[in-house]
C-alpha cells in the first residue's frame, strides 16, 4: 500500500488497513479525551445539579456515563475497530445499503448541532478572554466580534485537518492539558465552597428520591450516548480491538463526569455553570483568564474531531467519494459557520430541545447493532458487502432498505418517549426503576431480532452466506 | 462508486477489501477487552449507583 493511498484512506471511508492504524492506547486515550472534554460537559453537570446534590449527583452521572458508553462501545466498536471503518459504514449490515442514510443523518444533525454549539462558545470564549486581558474594552460592540471569530475558528479547524486524522491527534496532544486545568478548576471550587457545595439543594428536585436519581443516570447515559457518532472515527486509528477498551472508558466515559462536577459544583453553589463567571468570583481575574483559556481551547479540540467525523461519514455517499477532502471539509464546515454566524442566540435558545430529540435515537441505533453483530451474524461481517449496493448483494435487503432496523429504530424511538417525554420529562411509573435509554435500547434489540427472523427466513441480509472473510473472487459488475 | 452505475469498486478500495478477505478474521475485543467492559461498564457503576443512593 502506497504513502498515498494510506492518505487517501486516512480521508475516506475505506477499510484502514492494520498497518495503516498506528495510534497506540496513549494516543488513543488523549484523543478521546480531547473530544469528550468540552463546554457541554458545564451543561450536563448543570443538567444534574437540578435533581442531585453534589455527591449523589456525580456518582449518578459517572454509573450513567460509564454505562452508556459500554453501549456505544459494543454497537459500534467491534465492526469498526475489526476492519477499521467508520460508525456509518458500520452501520450498513442493519440498515441497508440504502437504509444507512438514516443513521447517516442523524450522525450528520447530532454533529453540526453540537458543534455549532462549541463554536458559538468558541467565539464568546474568545472576546471574555480579550476583555479579560485588556486587548478588548467591555461593551455591546464585542457581541459583533462573535461572527467574525467563529469565521476564524472555522478557517483554522479547515487548516488542521487538511491533514486528516493526523491534524486530530496533533492538536489532542497539545490541547488535552485542559483537562487538567478543568480538573483544577474543580478542586478550586470544592476546597473553597465544600460546606456551601455541601448543603446547596438542587432547584428542581422532584419529590420522589430515586426519580431524581435515575434522572441523573439517564442524563450520563444519554451524554455517551451522544458519542456513537464520534467513536468510529477514532478507533478505526488503533491497530486492534484489544487496545481500545481501556482508552474508550478512560479517556471518553471518565472526563465526562469529571468536568461535568464543574458544572455541576458552580450550579449549586453559583448559580451558573459556566467556569468563566464563577471563577472569576472565586478566584478573581486570573483565575478567570485561566479558566477562559481552558474554555476556548477545549471546545477548539471537541469541534476539530466532530468535524472530521463528519466528514469521514460523508464519504458514505456515492456523490462524495470522488470529491476532494477538502470539499468535504468545506461542506461539513459550512452548516456550522452558518449557524455561528448568523442565528447564534437563537440556535442557544432552542438547542435543549433540538438535543434532547437527538439524543432519543441514538439508544435504539445502539441495541440494533449490538444484537446484530453478537447475537444474529456472531461477528460475522461481509466487509464487502459493506461497499456494494446492487441488489443481489447481502446488504441491499429491500431496496437497499432492512425494513426490520427501521421499524426497531421506532418502537426503541417510541419506547424512549413512552419511558421519558425528552421536552416535558414527564415519565412513567417504571422510568425510576430502568431508566429510558436502556428499556428503548432493549425493545429496539427486542423488536429487531424478532423482525429479523423473518428477515432471515426470506433469505435477506447475507445472514446465512455471511462470513467474516472468506477468500472470494471480487465481485464484478 | 457502486455496482449500481455498473463500475468496479475503486482499485485500491478492492485491494483493501482483499486484504482482509485473504487475512483471518480479527478478533473484537479479545479476553481482556471484556473483563475491562465487564468491570468499568457494569460492576463499578454498580457499586458507584449502590454507594450514592446510600451516601
Amino acid at each position: 500500500m502506497t504513502a498515498q493511498a494510506s492518505s487517501q484512506a486516512d480521508e475516506s471511508a475505506w477499510p484502514l488497513l492494520p498497518a495503516e492504524r498506528t495510534w497506540g492506547a496513549v494516543r488513543l486515550t488523549l484523543t478521546l479525551a480531547t473530544t469528550a472534554a468540552a463546554t457541554w460537559c458545564y451543561l450536563i453537570g448543570e443538567s444534574v445539579g437540578s435533581y442531585l446534590g453534589f455527591i449523589k449527583g456525580g456518582l449518578a452521572l459517572s454509573a450513567g456515563c460509564m454505562i452508556g458508553m459500554v453501549l456505544v462501545l459494543l454497537a459500534a466498536g467491534p465492526t469498526c475497530v475489526r476492519f477499521g471503518i467508520d460508525s456509518i459504514a458500520a452501520t450498513k449490515p442493519q440498515f441497508g445499503s440504502r437504509g444507512w442514510i438514516v443513521p447517516a443523518i442523524l450522525q450528520a444533525v447530532s454533529i453540526i448541532g453540537w458543534n455549532s454549539l462549541l463554536i458559538i462558545f468558541f467565539a464568546k470564549s474568545a472576546v471574555q478572554l480579550s476583555v479579560a486581558l485588556g486587548l478588548l474594552d467591555l461593551g455591546s460592540r464585542n457581541a459583533a466580534l462573535v461572527p467574525v471569530l467563529t469565521v476564524f475558528a472555522c478557517v483554522v479547524i479547515f487548516t488542521v485537518l487538511r491533514r486528516g486524522a493526523t491534524g486530530v491527534s496533533m492538536v489532542s496532544n497539545i490541547l488535552v492539558a485542559h483537562v487538567f486545568i478543568g480538573l483544577w478548576m474543580l478542586y478550586l471550587l470544592v476546597s473553597r465552597r465544600w460546606p456551601e457545595l455541601i448543603a446547596a439543594q438542587p432547584p428542581g428536585a422532584s419529590p420522589n428520591h430515586l426519580w431524581n436519581y435515575t434522572t441523573g443516570v439517564e442524563l450520563g447515559i444519554g451524554a455517551t450516548l451522544s458519542w456513537w457518532p464520534y467513536i468510529g472515527a477514532m478507533i478505526r486509528m488503533a491497530p486492534n480491538g484489544r487496545t481500545i477498551v481501556l482508552p474508550v472508558m478512560l479517556g471518553m466515559a471518565a472526563p465526562v463526569p469529571l468536568l461535568s462536577l464543574i458544572g455541576l459544583a458552580g450550579a449549586l453553589v453559583l448559580k451558573s455553570s459556566d467556569p468563566t463567571e464563577w471563577l472569576r468570583v472565586v478566584g478573581g481575574p486570573t483565575y478567570a483568564i485561566i479558566s477562559l483559556t481552558f474554555v476556548t481551547a477545549a471546545n477548539f479540540g471537541t469541534t476539530i474531531a466532530g468535524i472530521y467525523a463528519s466528514a469521514i461519514g460523508l464519504r458514505n455517499f456515492a456523490a462524495l467519494q470522488k470529491r476532494t477532502w477538502t470539499t468535504l471539509l468545506l461542506i461539513t464546515i459550512a452548516p456550522v459557520a452558518v449557524v455561528g454566524i448568523f442565528i447564534p442566540e437563537l440556535f442557544f435558545a432552542k438547542f435543549g430541545n433540538f438535543l434532547a430529540l437527538i439524543g432519543v435515537a441514538f439508544a435504539p441505533l445502539c441495541g440494533i447493532q449490538i444484537v446484530d453483530y453478537f447475537v444474529l451474524r456472531r461477528g460475522r461481517i461481509d466487509i464487502r458487502a459493506i461497499y456494494l449496493t446492487a441488489p443481489q448483494q447481502p446488504y441491499y435487503f429491500w431496496r437497499g432498505v432492512n425494513p426490520a432496523a427501521m421499524i426497531a429504530l421506532g418502537a426503541g424511538c417510541l419506547t424512549y418517549v413512552i419511558f421519558l417525554n425528552p421536552l416535558s420529562y414527564d415519565s412513567t411509573a417504571l422510568y425510576p426503576y430502568l431508566t429510558a435509554s436502556l428499556p428503548s435500547a432493549t425493545a429496539a434489540a427486542l423488536v429487531y431480532f424478532l423482525a429479523s427472523l423473518l428477515v432471515i427466513r426470506a433469505g435477506r441480509g447475507g445472514y446465512r452466506s455471511g462470513a467474516s472473510a472468506p477468500p472470494r473472487p471480487p465481485e464484478s459488475s | 462508486v457502486s455496482e449500481d452505475t455498473g463500475n468496479p469498486l475503486p482499485p485500491e478500495l478492492e485491494a483493501r477489501i482483499e486484504a482482509f478477505e485473504v487475512a483471518a478474521p480479527a478478533a473484537d475485543f479479545g479476553v481482556a477487552g471484556w473483563c475491562w467492559m465487564i468491570l468499568l461498564g457494569i460492576a463499578i457503576p454498580v457499586v458507584l449507583l449502590a454507594v450514592g443512593w446510600w451516601a
